[in-house]
């Protein structure tokens, strides 16, 4: 079985057993993410007003953090929809039926990754434009500062890394005690990186845009790919996959 | 030969279960008996190619299952635990294993779908949910699956653990049909899942190796099981007391009937129930006890060991 087949399956597969969960976290996160960065959209207008053009060199941080923000949302849903087949598939011991296809084991990984990559790219673009569509309604004149490309780009990093971190704690958490079952547990290492991300970089500083990405990109990769790496080689065998305590 | 396994040690968390199995499997139906923790789950798994070894190979129609993947294509698995996805109908569960399998045509999907389903007579269960399904239906429903694209070989790993005798019967009536050109290789603890299909091939597996190969007869006969037979007479309790006094057989009566071993294998259970008929007890059944022959055959097994 090719690769791209097996990836077709792999959220086909989750299309059809996630339909109402997909659905559902999409529209939450859609929610949030049209409501709460637009709660503080009027005092950014202020600011504006008050200071003049100069403060959106202060401002410019802004669209990358929104980035986070919703890579971070993004990454709740791709992790919702992603991690529950995956639990149910070792509880319910489809698994083997899933290793028992046309395929090894290594593909096997490889297409949950691309599986992952993209949902992820799908989910956020679904947010982002939701987001660009708020922002536009409300004030037309600011979405070029609020959404350009770094936003973009953080959004589908922080998602993609944050989901694929996620994925693998899951498994090694189950494998510890299959009382976890991801759920809360799973959202730790997005949330922690998105909590590093915002604490060591203020939103309103005069760093520049690129800085920042970068910052983004060396804190998520690095942490993903160590996280990543150790797995790999403890834990990404078929042995521990198909074991479910 | 469709399957050859040479060599192989397959272990989890470098422990080693299987310590060199070499067995090949053609055409037809095969039992692999062992006791729990014996395994029989590891040699399946090694053989559907989930399971990697450590040293070996497995062979389907000349392809190592590990390096040629594209070979499972021709293989079906039931594994143990079912493996159905609960929240989902039967049907979406066949239209997902059909697709794995590399099926795309929808129209063949569903022809296939309606083939297995009249076979296994599961055509009211297709719309329904498998969590509503009870263990039986499910084991139907599992067994039915991998039968969705025709594979040459399959593999059933502890299909008919906790199923009732008469359901039992009749999947292995289906099966022994399906194995006039398929090779089926069916795991199980229990020698009574082998009763139903003595003429067939049983695979005894001990401590990760193989270590008997025949039929059921040539089994009872190499290591001679003390056997265990639960007779339902009808008559006086004393009378029949006194008939089986007369053998070198132990008794006890059960609520079930009469539990009788016997203590040598030359003596017959057919001319001790000939010898109540005889004295006007209606012997109403004979059941052999067969996981009690299995106990014994290990008994023997690890006191040889």
């Amino acid at each position: 079985m090719k690769l791209i087949d097996l990836t077709r399956w792999i959220i086909k597969r989750i299309v059809v057993e996630e339909t109402h969960g997909l659905a559902l976290s999409i529209l939450l996160s859609a929610i949030m993410v049209a409501f709460v960065p637009l709660s503080n959209l009027k005092s950014i207008i202020h600011l504006v007003h008050m200071y003049g053009p100069e403060i959106v060199e202060y401002l410019s941080n802004i669209s990358i953090f929104t980035g986070t923000l919703i890579g971070f949302l993004a990454s709740i849903s791709v992790v919702a929809v992603l991690v529950r087949p995956l639990s149910m598939d070792r509880l319910s011991r489809f698994i083997e039926i899933v290793l028992s296809g046309p395929f090894t084991f290594r593909q096997y990984l490889v297409s949950i990754v691309l599986s992952c990559v993209l949902l992820s790219v799908i989910i956020d673009a679904v947010l982002l434009s939701v987001y660009a569509v708020s922002l536009y309604l409300e004030a037309s004149e600011i979405v070029s500062l609020m959404v350009n490309v770094y936003t973009v780009i953080t959004g589908i990093l922080i998602t993609i890394f944050s989901s694929l971190l996620t994925i693998t704690l899951h498994l090694a958490f189950t494998r510890l005690s299959y009382k976890f079952r991801g759920g809360a547990l799973s959202l730790i290492p997005s949330l922690l990186l998105y909590l590093i991300i915002l604490f060591v970089f203020k939103p309103l500083s005069t760093t520049t845009p690129l800085w920042t990405v970068l910052y983004i990109i060396i804190v998520t990769v690095s942490v993903s790919i160590l996280v990543m790496i150790i797995s790999i080689f403890k834990l990404m065998r078929p042995e521990v996959v198909i074991s479910y305590q | 030969m469709r399957i050859v396994i040479s060599d192989l040690h397959v272990g989890y968390f470098n422990n080693i279960v299987l310590r060199g199995v070499n067995i090949s499997f053609d055409v037809g139906m095969y039992f692999v008996l062992g006791p729990n923790g014996s395994g029989k789950s590891t040699l399946m798994r090694s053989i559907i190619g989930i399971l990697r070894p450590v040293k070996g190979d497995v062979l389907v129609h000349g392809y190592s299952v590990f390096i040629y993947p594209d070979v499972k294509r021709y293989m079906g698995y039931f594994p143990h635990g079912i493996g159905l996805l609960p929240d989902l109908t039967v049907r979406d569960n066949f239209i997902l294993y059909a697709e794995l399998m590399g099926i795309r045509d929808r129209v063949e999907i569903h022809r296939r779908i309606r083939y297995v389903s009249e076979i296994f007579k599961i055509e009211n269960l297709l719309g329904k949910k498998v969590s509503e399904l009870s263990h039986g239906q499910r084991v139907r429903v599992g067994i039915a699956r991998a039968f969705i694209h025709d594979p040459d070989i399959l593999v059933f790993d502890e299909a008919l653990a906790g199923l009732d005798p008469y359901f039992v019967l009749e999947i292995e009536k289906i099966l022994a049909k399906e194995s006039s050109r398929r090779t089926i290789i069916i795991s199980t603890h229990s020698l009574s899942h082998v009763q139903a299909c003595p003429h067939r091939e049983i695979v005894l597996i001990s401590n990760g190796r193989i270590v008997f190969r025949g039929k059921l007869d040539e089994l009872l006969l190499r290591f001679r099981p003390r056997r265990r037979f639960i007779l339902k007479i009808e008559g006086p309790d004393i009378d029949v007391a006194r008939i089986l006094d007369r053998y070198s057989v132990r008794y006890v009566r059960s609520e079930d009937g009469w539990i009788v071993e016997l203590s040598r294998s030359d003596i017959n259970i057919l001319d001790i129930v000939r010898d109540l008929a005889n004295n006007g007890l209606l012997v109403r059944e004979v059941n052999e006890d067969q996981d009690y022959a299995m106990y014994e055959i290990l008994k023997k097994l690890e006191s040889s060991e």
